[in-house]
């Protein structure tokens, strides 16, 4: 991997006229996928460049960044984004970065594999015969190596994840260490705002430098709108800058032999829909892994801020598609998720230094839908499966016993309107009662699956090696064709399947080369 | 992009910042400028749609005491105490016309709101120094 960090960047705010390039491979989005293939191909010697509709945020900016100033500036929407639930379903907020780096830049930096039985359900019930542990091992152990993950040192761990701990001991529940791709983590429990020590090693860090050292150019403020098909045969990418305020205006066009789009499981559907690619599948089946968490207040100081904000998890339940995770965001955003309004709203808040947070996810079934509507963002509807609402609300009533089992005096539940359950008893009630599930304050994290893979073009929108169905040169590379949701944070899922597109992208360049004379 | 709140919004922005974070010594005027120069700036990269459903919101808000009979005012024009109780009555409703507005509000404005350094500190925020770490790298 290059020393050298620096990119090599056309920011396109500062571009007065019509842009245009060309190049070997166009990417669009430089997240998790679109980093990685960057920096393969332009390693393999191939002409490459990256558009990224978000600005460039240098990794020195983070530390003088409030939680809000970063939000309003790397993250899509402003972080307001959100999900409309049909039916028996929660309003689900839903986080993605718009910066150079895509929402690795945001994430907590977990890093799982895809897990055994989720390729085996990949390789042997959906047909994709290189989605074994086997094929995809060596794509994993190359982005573990450049993005350095490794194991959270138990010191690390707060006081809000060691009670985490006693809790799930006290219930017979094992723990398992999480890794990150971190190096030299200070603890400051801000990685959602973008590392104020540079020590998340996350694609602007990484990838994206190393794809520059090698002849890369990434074009910022890049509002990709159609990609050029001529022949069943993608050759570019068109689209409009945005100036600083976000506005598109000035025209840019790239010619290039082949076209890898990796704008996230959200914005992916979008371009590939404005460009012809008519597919059923494309923008359906999207999973999103609702999210819950937990406040639990003790007796005690815990001062939770002190320490990695993920350190551990556990997947206990993931039989019953359950996985228990270690957090502790920001104080100041934790704040919003205090009961109350008024005086008992503050009241609430200045318990904060005796707050533990714990949190859960289930692993869905894939009910949500991407579609255009009015202006550039997407109208996500979804809609939980039969089994996910109970699945969410156990997940409550398993992270809620451990804060009692942990002996908190009070738990702050993740249900609009409830006050805080101050005995086992009130706990109780409440898995006897539940709410509606429109009342469950939910978050969801990782998008994956709106242009799934598939061994046979009825089944979905791109090939086992990421090219469309019905679109030669045209690759897609991020958490789009992940077929299924995975149960586990898909920031490493992405980049080792990304991996595996971009070998196969370069081992077959000769034959896709002149497929595009 | 040019964006800046109206002031209808702007009174009915500071008036639910008055009754979010009401307490014996506040907030603080300034407090409630600060409020609402940061929902104008984080409107600003937001898409139109986006924007303009938020904005209805902050209508919807204004004028809740005429449509649940409460007053015929606008919100801001109520007293602290009667937008408390329009408040905790939106909070525990069943309708997510009234609870969504609360969340997006609550939500958003509480992050605005407990980033100024003195309320950090007075929950007990120490700020950037860290402890854990230091022991683990010594």
């Amino acid at each position: 991997m290059a020393e050298d960090r620096s990119l090599k960047v056309l920011r396109g705010r500062e571009q007065p006229t019509r842009l245009e390039l060309s190049a070997d491979v166009v990417v669009v989005g430089s997240g998790a996928g679109g980093a990685v293939v960057a920096s393969l191909l332009a390693r393999a010697g191939l002409e490459v460049i990256v558009l990224e509709e978000g600005d460039w945020v240098r990794p020195s900016e983070y530390s003088r960044a409030t939680p809000t100033g970063t939000l309003r500036r790397c993250w899509r929407e402003a972080g307001l984004s959100a999900a409309v639930g049909l039916g028996d379903t929660p309003f689900i907020s839903l986080l993605q970065g718009k910066c150079v780096g895509g929402s690795s830049v945001l994430t907590g930096g977990v890093c799982f594999r895809i897990p055994d039985e989720v390729l085996h359900e990949w390789s042997h019930g959906l047909g994709l015969r290189t989605m074994t542990p086997e094929g995809v091992d060596a794509h994993f152990r190359a982005v573990e190596e450049v993005v350095h993950v490794e194991t959270v040192p138990d010191g690390m761990r707060s006081r809000s994840t060691e009670l985490f701990l006693e809790g799930a001991a006290r219930m017979g529940i094992p723990m398992k260490s999480i890794r990150r791709n971190t190096s030299g983590c200070r603890g400051v429990s801000r990685c959602n705002f973008g590392c104020p020590h540079g020590a998340k090693l996350s694609v602007d860090v990484t990838y994206l430098p190393d794809a520059c050292a090698h002849g890369a150019l990434l074009v910022t403020d890049a509002l990709a709108e159609r990609i050029d098909i001529r022949g069943g045969v993608a050759r570019g990418v068109r689209g409009r800058l945005l100036d600083a305020g976000g506005v598109p205006g000035v025209p840019f066009e790239v010619r290039a032999k082949l076209v890898v789009v990796a704008c996230s499981a959200l914005h992916t559907p979008l371009l590939l829909r404005a460009s012809g690619v008519d597919s059923k599948h494309v923008g359906r089946h999207m999973t999103l892994h609702p999210g819950v968490r937990v406040g639990a207040i003790f007796d005690e100081v815990v001062e939770g801020w002190d320490g990695a904000l993920q350190s551990v998890f556990s997947d206990h339940f993931a039989a019953d598609g359950i996985t228990l995770v270690s957090v502790y965001p920001p104080a100041s955003i934790l704040s919003a998720a205090f009961p109350g309004v008024g005086p008992s709203h503050r009241s609430n808040v200045h318990k904060m230094p005796n707050l533990a947070v714990f949190g859960g996810m289930i692993h869905d079934q894939g009910g949500g839908t991407v579609r255009r509507w009015l202006g550039r963002e997407p109208l996500v509807t979804y809609r939980m499966a039969d089994g996910d609402g109970p699945r969410l609300l156990r997940t409550i009533e398993i992270i809620a016993r451990m804060g009692f089992a942990a002996g908190a005096r009070e738990i702050a539940m993740p249900i609009f309107g409830v006050d805080t359950l101050k005995s086992v008893r009130e706990l109780d009630d409440f898995a006897a009662r539940p709410p509606h599930m429109r009342r469950v304050e939910c978050t969801s994290y990782h998008y994956l699956g709106t242009a799934k893979m598939s061994v046979d073009p009825r089944a979905g929108v791109v090939k086992e090696t990421g090219e469309a169905w019905q679109v030669d040169n045209l690759f897609v590379a991020d958490g789009s064709v992940l077929p299924t949701s995975i149960g586990v944070n898909s920031q490493l899922a992405i980049m080792g399947v990304a991996h595996k597109i971009a070998t196969g992208i370069a081992e077959d360049w000769s034959r896709l080369k002149r497929r595009a004379a | 992009m040019a964006f800046e709140l109206a002031p209808r919004h702007r009174a009915v922005v500071r008036a639910l910042g008055g009754a979010l974070f009401a307490h014996a010594d506040g907030p603080r005027p300034e407090q409630l400028d600060a409020l609402v120069d940061g929902l104008e700036r984080h409107l600003v990269p937001v898409s139109t749609v986006q924007r303009t459903l938020l904005l209805l919101a902050l209508d919807l808000v204004r004028w809740l005491p005429l449509l649940l009979f409460i007053a015929p005012r606008p919100f801001e024009d109520l007293s602290l105490e009667r937008r408390l109780r329009l408040l905790e009555r939106m909070d525990r409703s069943r309708f997510t016309l009234l609870l969504m507005p609360l969340i997006a509000f609550k939500s958003l404005l509480s992050m605005y709101f407990f980033e100024d350094p003195s309320e950090l500190r007075a929950m007990g925020y120490p700020g950037d120094e860290r402890k854990r770490w230091l022991k683990t790298a010594a």
